[in-house]
């Protein structure tokens, strides 16, 4: 051993860390030719493709999920395209106004003395999605896009909710994260309550343009066209007939170690008259398995008896006339023909079933037993 | 003989200030940092410490100190605290003393504050006083954004 021979503790320190995350290290010596190192280190799910942006002189990174497009505007543009809605800034984007915040008044940084340094007045937005509501970001300058390894903050930062980590970048600098919905959070894009979002998609739903829904379509009594939001459905179910037992005069059935109430849409949607004696019908053994819709609402389960089901479909479904018989919420084009969508509150309380309370149910198999 | 213990010290605003030697990981000259806004004030900013990002905490400002006066520059005192490395901003670096514990006494009562709870007590050296601090409490960030909070 002398002064500058190795101890050997270095490479053992190298290779208890690489393999704490789950890499080897592999060493091949021959003496007098060289040493080979390979070290093998697992891609984590840690590395996320980001751009990097500049503003107030630093640098920040923003996780490319969240990045929807780049605008740039050239100085003689930014006069008309940013506009204000009684001081709120706001860029036209093909036709629908886009909130505009500003990446270092958010910050707090200390605004540029120049801010046209390097831009010429030009004004680059990064177009953002936080939640369902998009948002411009106006930075100072658009770098590029890397691929960074995510570096959690620490306890003392994690207050910080306009960060979401951060990463060494090229250069040996540290860069920081944005978190994008704690910045849109931060600059009221998003409330918490998500408000707005909300009343657009209600907007959306009365009749204009706008996203989808997908709807659980299937055939009730009579082979009339029904269908539920798809986003209210826990499961489908088939049982067969022998399954199904009473339980004073209402069908339910054992499912998953619960009491599943069966609400039959046959009865539901019959004539008032009509209705105790369907009620009261047992199941016909004769027939084949039943198709429920096991559903959740109000944190109770029941099942749905339909007739068939049919498909499951995304439809604007903007095309709707008022409801023609209890239980359904109103009449709406989907995929092209007229269906019935069901209000399953008004079913419920038609209906008139304890549906399964986890606690309810257990004490009602208690007593079944 | 008498129990004794190592301390690293440092200087902040010409007083003496010590960290138990045991907790400290290493000392640097000042790096590059990257600040980080909307944080608290007593964090300086992020520094690269061969790859691994730690947290430089402004020890003057935590100390409720005067503020460091421009140029000049901070040395890194890299402790261990239980959330992981912390680099803590001093001025100057002193010597590693050992001192025994028949000179340790606790904080005078008129110390008050927030800072009562960093600095566990002195160690009544020949010439001068060596405020022990403790290391987990300096690192300690919520508890601070909190004080500072109220005392807006």
């Amino acid at each position: 051993m002398t002064n500058v021979s190795g101890r050997g503790v270095g490479m053992d320190v190298v290779k208890t860390n690489v393999e704490k995350i789950g890499g080897t290290v592999d060493v091949q010596s021959a003496l007098g030719r060289g040493t080979t190192v390979r070290v093998k280190i697992p891609l984590t799910l840690a590395i996320i493709p980001a751009l990097v942006v500049t503003c107030g002189g630093d640098r920040y990174a923003i996780p490319q999920v969240s990045l929807l497009e780049l605008v740039r505007l050239e100085a003689d543009e930014v006069g008309k395209g940013i506009e204000l809605v009684h001081g709120a800034p706001v860029y036209r984007l093909r036709g629908r106004l886009l909130p505009l915040v500003y990446l270092n008044r958010e910050l707090k940084l200390a605004a540029d003395a120049n801010p046209a340094t390097g831009n010429n007045g030009a004004v680059n937005i990064v177009v953002l999605q936080a939640d369902e509501r998009q948002f411009g970001l106006v930075v100072d300058q658009i770098n590029d896009t890397e691929e960074i390894v995510v570096k959690p903050l620490r306890k003392q930062l994690k207050t910080v909710k306009t960060f979401a980590g951060s990463s060494i970048m090229g250069d040996g600098k540290v860069a920081l994260i944005l978190d994008v919905l704690g910045l849109a959070q931060r600059a009221s894009v998003v409330t918490e309550t998500r408000h707005r979002a909300l009343t657009e998609k209600a907007t959306e739903s009365a009749g204009t343009a706008g996203d989808k829904q997908t709807f659980l379509l299937f055939a009730g009594p009579g082979d009339c066209r029904m269908a539920i939001p798809l986003s209210t459905l826990a499961r489908l179910e088939e049982f067969p007939v022998s399954q199904v037992e009473m339980s004073g005069r209402q069908w339910v059935t054992q499912y998953r170690g619960q009491i599943l109430p069966l609400i039959r849409l046959n009865v539901v949607l019959e004539e008032r008259r009509n209705r105790l004696r369907a009620l009261q019908a047992p199941p016909a053994l004769d027939s084949g398995p039943i198709q429920v819709l096991v559903l959740n609402h109000d944190g109770r389960s029941f099942g749905l008896v339909v007739e068939r089901i049919l498909d499951i479909v995304e439809d604007r479904a903007d095309v709707r006339s008022a409801a023609t018989r209890a239980a359904v919420l109103y009449s709406v084009v989907i995929g092209d023909r007229v269906t019935e969508l069901l209000d399953i509150p008004a079913i419920l309380r038609s209906a008139d079933v304890s549906a399964a309370r986890p606690g309810l149910a257990m004490r009602s198999a208690e007593v079944a037993n | 003989m008498a129990q004794t213990s190592q301390f690293c010290t440092f200087y902040l605003d010409k007083l003496l200030f010590g960290v138990e030697l045991k907790g400290v990981q290493e000392v640097i000259r000042s790096l590059e940092m990257t600040r980080v806004p909307l944080a608290p004030a007593v964090v300086s900013g992020l520094i690269n410490l061969r790859g691994q990002i730690v947290t430089a905490v402004d020890l003057r400002r935590r100390l409720e100190l005067e503020p460091r006066p421009a140029g000049m520059l901070a040395m890194n005192v890299v402790v261990r605290s239980t959330d992981g490395a912390v680099s803590l901003l001093v001025d100057e670096i002193g010597d590693v003393v050992e001192v025994e514990e028949t000179t340790f006494e606790p904080p005078p009562e008129t110390l008050r504050g927030s800072v009562r709870t960093m600095i566990v007590g002195v160690h009544k050296l020949n010439d001068r006083l060596l405020h022990v601090l403790d290391i987990e409490k300096a690192c300690q960030m919520t508890e601070v954004a909190e004080t500072a909070a109220a005392g807006r």
